[in-house]
């Protein structure tokens, strides 16, 4: 082989460019005779056995070949050194406007097209929420820019230079045909749609990005391989297998989807229960959370359905993964309800993504479940006020919740689950309507709802509706935050016990937000302020604390810090405070409400069946109980029941130790996986338990958001069992949804314990009053006629709490109007009542509601009218009395004043 | 009479390049070098290497040849040249009608 120099080569290839019109004119491909002419100059001096070929060489093999070559000798500039001559560009000279824009044409169509329509679905998402996500993962985000990327290198080297492409380019092109090719296949069905729109609208570019960088790629390597073959060149073969292999990838990315949600269906609609839960286990082990999660958004993806069975007849048998459906499978397989993570937004974050991805239409409105998260709601600030008496017994709450809508265009209700403090009641409830204050109408609960749903739903207008969602909780929903950055502040007032701990030690729990549609702000901050006329014995470490006149605690808690920052406070009472009262003025005939603590200490009770979660959030359960047996004294009749995907018969003691359980339990462990149906072993529990007088079934688990079976099985057991005594214990881990104690809750048997603390100190403290080895401390609540106003008066929030506890008996005597009347009097949220706020008076009137009067609702400074009632109801009660004993015994006096005095 | 028999052999010379390379080739396939070697040597051709690419190109193009590489130990790629069915067609089309047209020629003139 001869070696030429760099100015031979480009003194050869400026001879030959300069004929390249007259090769394309006489009808040949220029690229082709230049490149076969060059091919056959190089042939001739390897004939000529020259060592080094120089520019002189060239021009004379080039006489002979054909002496016109040299007819019009353009050559280099003579100043140019051999190592400056550079090939010229294939198309660097005489480039018409034409060519120009050509170029223009086709770096837009196979450069800019796919790397924009990358770049803006990575932004927007807009494919992943209507059609189908193209990027699930940042390696599919590699894969396609790879198409833009081959095209501009390709259209460089084309440009730059006659030369044959480099050989690795041919593999790499293939690699992006397969690519583009495959997603063209994808998008295929929305085509001629998109054809559609540009003809008719002059959008829908972007759909069809993959086709177009597929045709520009088939297009370019067709040029490659011109080029190839101009210069003699052989491309490398089998470069198919680079389209190949890039097709497996994606199909390898694409497996892990399709066998979920091939998984999911058969864990939704498989006749057979044994497939079903083979399902379930499967999406365990293997299933992507995130289709999952998909499906609970209701985002499934059309072309799925047929690409998973291609022959089922959709008419004859609709698909079933419905979002509903596809919850209590998100259930079983992660343990957790699907609205406590957020939307699934991929692997990536950016600007704007938020938007497309959540929902953008709520079907929820209006609804009594709290539902998926909604784009752009959030609550923006949230103000705790406290004001609390341990003497007597009670605690008042205002939480002042303001939500922000940063949608552009959607209205949002705004939903959340509030977990109340144990025997809580929301007694207040006011919704601010342009910048004023408005109290709501208490009423039963189907009017308030009724009157919500008309006005939200229907009207649009500003309300905002509270009504029960189980034991000491609430469900608030407010409609509609407007869009755009608007706001809608609310306030909720709840009255609640102090939990008695002791006759000196009472706690209080703080209410808090358990199931929510909203995110919380990044900036959301609460701000609390406690006040207590007795000493708290726990006060935070982080919070600010002063007793100057009455003990208050202030603190700002970050929402990062979550719900442990809202520890349980203790509080200091007298002992001697027994007996507190207060006035019930809103009955007829006026009455005292007076309070009790006592003691009750338990003898040892009947059967103690005890059932634990074996799903993800029973863990914690499990080793809390096993913790207690290991440690406590107790004896008598146990059995243990775990529920994972079966029952599992855990431990059984038979009038002995509890302690002998804990080694039973050691060979039971359940894995604590995944979600479960907790009826089939609640049954056998309280099978069991029942079968002696007195028994209990304690229920320890996590959350419960869907149920996987029909409740009604446990609910004809408390409904029909009050004859054997036995009743539920209900203990929930963790603080989420709990549907099932929506179900159960107006049941007499059945009982939801409060969380004061560690899960070990809630079990024990249960425990231990059970097996009669601490006692129970509790309150009681007594209405009289007779006018005893002995001892301190207090607060008329005890007067809510008898109401609150009356409006239960009267539920449970299926005294419902009653019930009713008496928290629309005290105006109180309980399972037959509700609190609606409307915006006019004419949709109150329309409704049949009265808004209350501000005068009557609690405060947290002490209610305006307090005293003043206290002194005229007082007043009012002892005149009543001195009338009635007038009318019964003797002659009063005219002004009904009896002779005696007053005690 | 010089400038006009000039013309008229290159209008010949024309008219049967085509011809003599379709039957060059239909004896068997030639890589490019080789062929235009072959060619440049029949005699009164007075053919140039540099005018038989560009209409190689063109035959390839009507789709009469076709081309294909094949590695060569000693130096690059040769580009092989062969003729495709359409070009066999049109070569045996050709000769028949050149037959024809010597043996009219031939004829003009002639005593009938």
């Amino acid at each position: 082989m001869n070696q030429w120099t760099p100015s031979a080569r480009a003194v050869l290839q400026h001879y030959l460019d300069q004929h390249r019109t007259r090769f394309a004119a006489d009808g040949a491909e220029a690229e082709e005779v230049i490149a076969d002419l060059r091919d056959h100059v190089e042939r001739e001096a390897a004939s000529l056995n020259l060592s080094v070929v120089t520019e002189s060489d060239v021009r004379r093999i080039l006489a002979q070949v054909d002496p016109s070559l040299l007819e019009k000798p353009a050559l280099p500039p003579p100043s140019a050194t051999p190592s400056q001559a550079q090939p010229p560009s294939a198309s660097a000279e005489g480039r018409s406007g034409k060519n120009w824009l050509w170029l223009i044409i086709r770096t837009f169509l196979g450069v800019l097209l796919p790397l924009g329509t990358l770049i803006f679905e990575c932004v927007g998402r807009p494919s992943a929420s209507e059609l189908l996500d193209p990027i699930p993962t940042p390696f599919h985000i590699l894969l396609i820019a790879l198409v833009p990327i081959t095209n501009a290198l390709g259209l460089w080297y084309l440009e730059r230079s006659a030369q044959p492409l480099p050989r690795w380019f041919a593999w790499m092109l293939s690699a992006s045909l397969g690519i583009s090719g495959a997603y063209a296949v994808a998008y295929a069905p929305i085509t001629p749609l998109a054809v559609f729109g540009i003809l008719f609208y002059g959008v829908g570019l972007i759909p069809l990005a993959p086709l177009i960088a597929w045709i520009f790629g088939l297009r370019l390597r067709s040029a490659c391989r011109k080029r190839a073959r101009a210069n003699s060149v052989i491309g490398p073969r089998h470069t198919w297998t680079a389209a190949a292999g890039s097709l497996l990838i994606l199909a390898a990315l694409a497996l892990p989807e399709f066998f979920t949600l091939r998984a999911l269906r058969e864990a939704i609609d498989s006749e057979e229960p044994a497939d079903r839960r083979s399902a379930i286990r499967w999406l365990r082990k293997w299933g992507t959370e995130e289709t999952v999660l998909r499906a609970c958004y209701g985002t499934r993806r059309q072309m799925w359905d047929n690409a998973l069975d291609p022959f089922e007849n959709r008419k004859a048998r609709p698909f079933t993964v419905t979002a509903e459906a596809a919850r209590s499978v998100y259930f079983q397989v992660t343990g957790r309800a699907f609205n406590e993570v957020r939307p699934p937004l991929g692997s990536l974050r950016g600007v704007g993504r938020q938007i497309f991805e959540d929902f953008e239409w709520d079907p929820s409105v209006g609804g009594e479940a709290v539902a998926g998260h909604v784009s752009g709601l959030s609550l923006q600030s949230s103000r705790l006020d406290v004001t609390s008496n341990a003497d007597d017994g009670w605690g008042y709450t205002e939480w002042i919740l303001e939500f922000r809508n940063d949608h552009e265009s959607r209205q949002r209700e705004a939903r959340a689950e509030i977990q109340l403090p144990p025997g809580g009641v929301v007694s207040r409830l006011t919704l601010w309507v342009y910048g004023e204050e408005r109290e709501a109408a208490f009423a039963g609960r189907g009017e308030v709802r009724a009157a919500y749903q008309e006005v939200a739903v229907a009207q649009r207008r500003d309300p905002v509706l509270v009504t029960t969602s189980g034991p000491d909780r609430v469900l608030m929903q407010c409609f509609p935050v407007p869009p755009k950055g608007g706001t809608m502040k609310v306030r909720l007032g709840i009255t609640a016990p102090l939990t008695p701990l002791g006759a000196q030690e009472v706690a209080f729990v703080w209410p808090r937000i358990v199931e929510r549609n909203f995110a919380f702000a990044e900036t959301l901050k609460h701000l609390v302020w406690l006040e207590s006329p007795q000493k708290i014995l726990n006060p935070p470490s982080s919070w600010g604390w002063s007793n100057t006149g009455t003990n208050s605690l202030t603190a700002t808690i970050p929402v990062s810090w979550g719900p442990h920052a809202f520890p349980t406070l203790k509080l200091q009472r007298k002992a001697e405070a027994t007996s507190p009262w207060s006035i019930d003025d809103r009955s007829t005939p006026h009455a005292t409400v007076r309070q009790a603590i006592s003691s009750v200490t338990n003898p040892s009770r009947g059967r103690l069946a005890v059932v634990v979660d074996g799903g993800r959030d029973g863990r914690d359960g499990w080793e809390a109980l096993r913790k207690y047996l290991a440690s406590t004294p107790a004896r008598g009749d146990l059995r243990l029941w775990a529920y994972e995907d079966g029952i599992r018969d855990a431990a059984t003691i038979n009038e002995g130790p509890f302690k002998a359980a804990v080694e039973q339990m050691e060979r039971h462990t359940p894995k604590f996986e995944g979600g479960h149906d907790p009826l089939p072993a609640l049954e056998a529990a309280w099978g069991w338990a029942s079968q002696q007088a007195g028994g209990t079934v304690l229920w320890i688990h996590g959350n419960v958001p869907v149920l996987l079976g029909d409740p009604q099985s446990i609910s004809q057991r408390l409904q029909r069992g009050e004859a054997t005594g036995a009743r539920l214990v209900d203990l929930q881990i963790t603080a989420g949804p709990h549907v099932a104690a929506k179900e159960w809750s107006a049941q007499t048997l059945y009982e939801s314990l409060p969380r004061l603390g560690t899960l070990d100190d809630d079990l024990k403290r249960f425990l231990d009053t059970w097996t009669g080895l601490a006692p129970e401390w509790q309150w009681r609540r007594e209405r009289s006629e007779n006018g005893n106003t002995n001892g301190p008066s207090a607060s008329r929030h005890l007067v809510r709490l008898w109401a609150r506890d009356q409006i239960n008996q009267l539920r449970r005597q299926r005294k419902t109007t009653e019930a009713v009347a008496l928290a629309g009097r005290w105006q109180l949220v309980t399972p037959v009542s509700g609190a609606v706020v409307l915006e006019t008076k004419a949709q109150y009137k329309a409704a049949g509601l009265t808004p209350v009067d501000p005068l009557t609702t609690p405060a947290i400074v002490p209610e305006p009218e307090t005293w003043a009632l206290m002194i005229v109801g007082t007043g009012a009660l002892v005149l009543w009395q001195r009338r009635q004993k007038c009318r019964h015994s003797r002659p009063c006096s005219p002004t009904g004043a009896t002779p005696r005095v007053a005690r | 009479m010089s400038d006009f028999f000039d013309n008229w052999v290159v209008q010949v010379r024309k008219g049967v390049l085509e011809l003599c390379i379709l039957r060059t080739l239909a004896m068997r396939e030639r890589y490019g070098y080789e062929l235009v070697k072959e060619l440049s040597q029949v005699p009164g051709m007075g053919l140039t290497e540099g005018t038989l690419y560009p209409l190689m190109s063109r035959l390839r193009l009507a789709g009469l040849v076709s081309t294909r590489l094949e590695e060569s130990t000693s130096g690059p790629a040769r580009k092989y040249y062969s003729l495709t069915p359409e070009g066999l067609r049109t070569l045996k089309t050709m000769n028949v009608f050149l037959e024809t047209l010597q043996r009219s020629t031939q004829q003009v003139g002639e005593p009938t």
